[in-house]
């Protein structure tokens, strides 16, 4: 009897004898299918029972681990590795050279309707010639790997085990993915849904990138939703040598582009629905662009059997102030060390901080039904929208008052705390940085808690940054004072009236970018080099090019200075300025397309005095205007109190990241991690690393399932509440609602951007439309005629700059991500809180670029 | 009574005071903001003679034991919080819905020695995207 067939002759043969995966695959030969064969289970069942293996799905008789590494020094029989041999000589040639081949499993019952055992087995590429029989035992070995046995124990019932696998030509992608013909998260009824990524798919499998994402809604084909992913890495999709590395980089001009264009994405569309047609229901396959032409790699039916994602305890708002900044899901090394230096009034649920909604119910004094707490606690509406509550408010006071008395100084210190004094935070991160008996926790509790109970103020910038909150109620003050004695007054003045300081660190820092472009315009060779795609290769060569000395000196200050920002900051693993300073090329460059305007703290200045005048020329009570005055003076004072001490708070997270990269050093240096991998873990996790001998199979299984649950959060929006009864406004088709952050009308076209460090380029008089902001945003602000992001309040980041920029800003507008495009243009009524679609004008950009 | 209410405003003007003293310490690198810092000190101290001359000369004591309150309740404060972010019970919580396993703190065997990556868990996938073997998820 053969042991090994020809894929395309598997259909012909018994599933039991070549599973499902190569039977399907065979019957889908009309696609263009690359060209393998199938070693037969039966193959497997005579291997292993010669050499004494229990087949039986029964865990009490598996293999254990000894055992498991007694099989992988048994060879295949003679016959039977003859048979591969000539099977694999048959295969046709590149250039003349044998083939590279995929060894992956095709094990009986795998890819059922009701167990795909999606990623239990093993898959190996590259396989040259000389490892296919190896490799063919260690795909038949993965059958007893622990996950796979878990998975089996979870979903299968009992029989015996059989594995055929499947010996392909391993295909050079430029482009891969995997299509569902049905969404399996069942958000999106009747759609179909196209995941991809830059080479191989085994970067979007195993979670290392987030891919681009379309909705495409099966009756007319028409693109509803698409999320264009952050694919940083790639793995690649040609290998030179045998010790190559698998994971590159992906250029940073291509992370943010869509990895396919309307008429590839149709076709990918169109492979997934024949593959459904024909094989009688839903389908998750997988596909590759090689060369031009789209390559079927596999088709199995879309599980219904899984387990339903528990829905926790308890009412749970998000929190707002965090969402605002960044709506990614946090990585499980910063949800654990964030949750022990948070107390107990919220929660991490997948990655997101969520605020007890019941906690929130019991302290808030005012009168109002869920949905309009909700509505608070979002900072949708005013407070004096409602009633006081006064037994609410009498059970609060106690509380308030206790918290007036252990910390009502810093209250007090924080009105006038000199904005200068707050860099003496900088020794303090690098006392502590340098303090080796601190770990990244004891770090991060150290710095955000204070050395002292009578330490200066600076030593305490989240504190102040809380405190500094209260503008927001002198603001409401400064509005009602106008309303009421100066209704001539245009209340569109009180944002430029309030901003326009030159003390705060997020227009310096945008004026200091400023000077290193000019530095650059001065150097054609510099302005030269900065036109280049590779910009990550830029330091190496600065530090090498005799122009490049003064622009080097001004970076130098720059990241000095702020080298500790980035995007995401929160995010611990998120990398900032000081280790990649790219981001600030791209801005710069975008400087020196776009031209140059006045100092920005110039230009808020200039229009805080033409407010100034108004507000003279408007209130003629003398007291009034002076009690404006003062008002406008404070908010102006907290606004940069917040900034600036925002700006040391983050200091505090890139320390604690500094320290956790010095553990991923050790690690990796030990070869039990892998870069990047130190923040899929959590602290104790890591602990118990350091402190016995860590099975780096079931290490790498663990972090890798948690790259994957976290790119598919990445790819959702966060419920706002969970277990609360809201339910958010409805939009209108080509009218978009949301808060006014800095008032104003403005007409323009849409500038998608979703990171700033990959694709932040934009031309004057764009709007630029943002997922969220934060001060690795800032400079996207400079062209912009308007901006409009999808999360964010009055207080967050995108609404203080535009403010200082006097540019309209409409925040928190849900869902105009997903439904606006490169190219439409639209009108921005910040005042009113809307925006409205006008017009397509470039159908061509229908993605970031 | 007067004793009592006494007390009841120095609490506050005390808070005041305290503040107003420390953001002196704050701007001592500032020659302007200290002298401005110095300035706004006149106001609790005002209002704090004040209380002291409505409460009478032997009222200090009143007084004296507001300002020990205060400080008193500044240190303990800031060393409960201390102390309350390394108990357990006091951290936030993290649950993850896909394991439907919350982790709570001290649940993993810190420092114990022991490989414990995570208990309880399935390890349900596994693969490879970079140099060293050749393998990744199917």
């Amino acid at each position: 009897m053969s042991f090994t067939v020809r894929l395309s002759a598997a259909a012909q043969l018994d599933v039991e004898r070549v599973g499902a995966k190569a039977a399907t695959l065979a019957s889908l030969a009309q696609h263009t299918v690359p060209d393998g064969f199938v070693v037969t289970a039966d193959a497997f069942v005579a291997h292993f029972a010669k050499h004494g293996v229990d087949l039986r799905n029964d865990p009490s008789t598996a293999p254990d681990d000894p055992t498991l590494a007694r099989l992988r020094q048994i060879p295949l029989d003679r016959e039977l590795a003859a048979e591969v041999r000539t099977a694999f000589a048959a295969l046709p040639t590149t250039d003349g050279r044998p083939p590279t081949c995929v060894v992956r499993s095709s094990a009986v019952g795998e890819d059922g309707a009701t167990a795909s055992f999606a990623g239990q087995h093993a898959t190996y590429y590259y396989v040259a010639r000389a490892d296919v029989e190896q490799r063919i035992v260690d795909c038949w070995l993965s059958s007893w790997s622990q996950e796979a046995r878990a998975y089996r124990a979870r979903f299968d019932e009992g029989g015996v085990i059989r594995m055929a696998v499947i010996v392909q030509l391993m295909i050079p992608s430029e482009i891969s993915g995997v299509t569902f013909t049905r969404d399996p998260t069942g958000r999106q009824r009747d759609s179909i849904v196209v995941e991809s990524c830059w080479g191989l798919g085994a970067a979007l499998v195993d979670g290392r990138v987030t891919p681009d994402s379309f909705v495409v809604r099966r009756s007319d084909r028409a693109v509803v939703e698409r999320r264009i992913g952050s694919k940083r890495f790639k793995v690649a999709e040609d290998l030179l040598d045998a010790v190559g590395t698998r994971l590159q980089s992906v250029p940073r001009h291509l992370q943010r582009v869509s990895t396919l264009n309307d008429r590839q994405l149709n076709d990918v569309v169109e492979l997934a629905d024949a593959c459904e047609r024909q094989l009688g229901g839903p389908q998750d396959v997988e596909w590759a662009y090689a060369n031009g032409t789209l390559y079927l790699l596999q088709s199995r039916p879309i599980t219904t059997r899984a387990l339903p994602a528990a829905v926790p305890d308890g009412r749970w708002v998000v929190f707002k102030p965090v969402l605002e900044n960044f709506t990614d899901a946090l990585t499980p090394l910063s949800v654990d060390i964030l949750r022990r230096v948070l107390p107990p009034f919220g929660r991490f649920i997948d990655g997101r901080y969520y605020l007890d909604f019941d906690r929130i119910r019991d302290v808030v004094p005012l009168v109002a039904s869920d949905a309009d707490l909700v509505e608070l606690a979002l900072l949708k509406t005013e407070r004096n929208a409602y009633q006081v509550h006064w037994p609410r408010l009498l059970k609060s006071a106690g509380a308030i008052l206790l918290a007036y008395v252990g910390a009502g100084s810093l209250w007090v210190r924080s009105r006038h705390v000199p904005l200068e004094t707050l860099d003496e935070y900088r020794s303090r991160c690098a006392a502590v940085l340098g303090d080796s008996t601190l770990d990244p926790v004891d770090t991060m509790r150290e710095l955000l808690v204070g050395p002292g109970p009578f330490a200066v103020a600076s030593q305490f910038p989240f504190h102040v940054n809380v405190s500094a909150v209260r503008y927001f109620f002198l603001l409401d003050a400064l509005r009602a004072l106008l309303r009421r004695f100066a209704p001539t007054f245009d209340l569109a003045h009180i944002a430029p009236l309030c901003a326009g300081t030159r003390a705060m660190i997020s227009t310096q820092l945008i004026d200091d970018l400023r000077e290193m472009a000019l530095v650059a315009e001065r150097t054609p060779a510099i302005r030269q080099l900065l036109q280049s795609d590779r910009l990550e290769e830029l330091p190496n060569q600065l530090a090498v090019h005799p122009a490049g000395t003064a622009f080097v000196a001004s970076l130098e200050a720059f990241i000095a200075r702020y080298g500790h920002r980035g995007t995401r900051e929160i995010e611990l693993a998120a990398p900032r300025w000081q280790e990649d300073p790219t981001p600030l090329f791209v801005m710069i460059r975008n400087l020196l397309r776009e031209g140059f305007t006045d100092r920005l703290s110039d230009q808020a200045y200039s229009r805080r005095e033409q407010a100034d005048a108004a507000l003279d020329e408007a209130v003629r009570n003398r007291p009034i205007r002076a009690i404006a005055r003062w008002l406008a003076n404070r908010i102006r004072y907290y606004a940069t109190l917040r900034e600036n001490t925002r700006h040391y708070t983050m200091l505090a997270f890139s320390t604690v990241r500094t320290k956790a990269l010095q553990i991923e050093q050790q690690l990796v240096e030990a070869g039990v991690l892998r870069s990047d991998d130190l923040f899929y873990l959590t602290w104790d996790e890591i602990r118990s690393i350091d402190a016995g001998a860590p099975d780096k199979s079931r290490l790498q299984a663990l972090i890798r399932k948690r790259r994957l649950t976290h790119a598919r959060r990445n790819r959702t929006q966060p419920p706002l509440t969970i277990n609360v009864d809201y339910r958010p406004a409805k939009a209108t088709a080509g009218v978009f609602t949301g808060q006014c952050a800095s008032p104003g009308i403005v007409e323009g076209t849409v500038r998608l951007v979703l990171d700033p460090a990959t694709d932040g380029e934009i031309k004057n008089g764009e709007i630029l439309v943002a997922p969220y902001t934060d001060p690795a945003w800032t400079p996207l602000f400079l062209g912009a005629a308007a901006v409009v992001v999808e999360t964010g309040s009055y207080l967050s980041h995108a609404g203080t700059i535009a403010r200082e920029l006097g540019i309209p800003c409409l925040v928190d507008v849900a869902g105009v991500m997903a439904a606006l495009r490169n190219g439409q243009r639209i009108c921005v009524d910040a005042t009113q809180g809307k925006a409205f679609l006008l017009a397509e004008i470039d159908t061509g950009g229908d993605a970031p670029s | 009574m007067k004793s009592f209410v006494a007390f009841v405003i120095a609490v506050p003007l005390s808070v005041e005071l305290l503040g107003a003293l420390m953001a002196i310490v704050d701007a001592r690198r500032q020659p302007d903001a200290r002298a401005a810092a110095v300035e706004r000190l006149a106001l609790p101290l005002l209002a704090w003679g004040l209380l002291w001359w409505w409460v009478g000369a032997d009222g200090w004591g009143v007084l004296l034991g507001a300002i020990a309150l205060v400080v008193a309740a500044h240190v303990v404060a800031f060393h409960s919080m201390r102390w309350a972010l390394r108990r357990p019970a006091w951290q936030t919580t993290a649950v993850d819905t896909d394991d439907a396993e919350e982790r709570a703190p001290a649940t993993t065997g810190i420092g114990k020695g022991e490989r414990n990556l995570s208990p309880g868990r399935s390890t349900d996938a596994r693969g490879v995207t970079d140099a060293s073997p050749s393998r990744a998820s199917d």
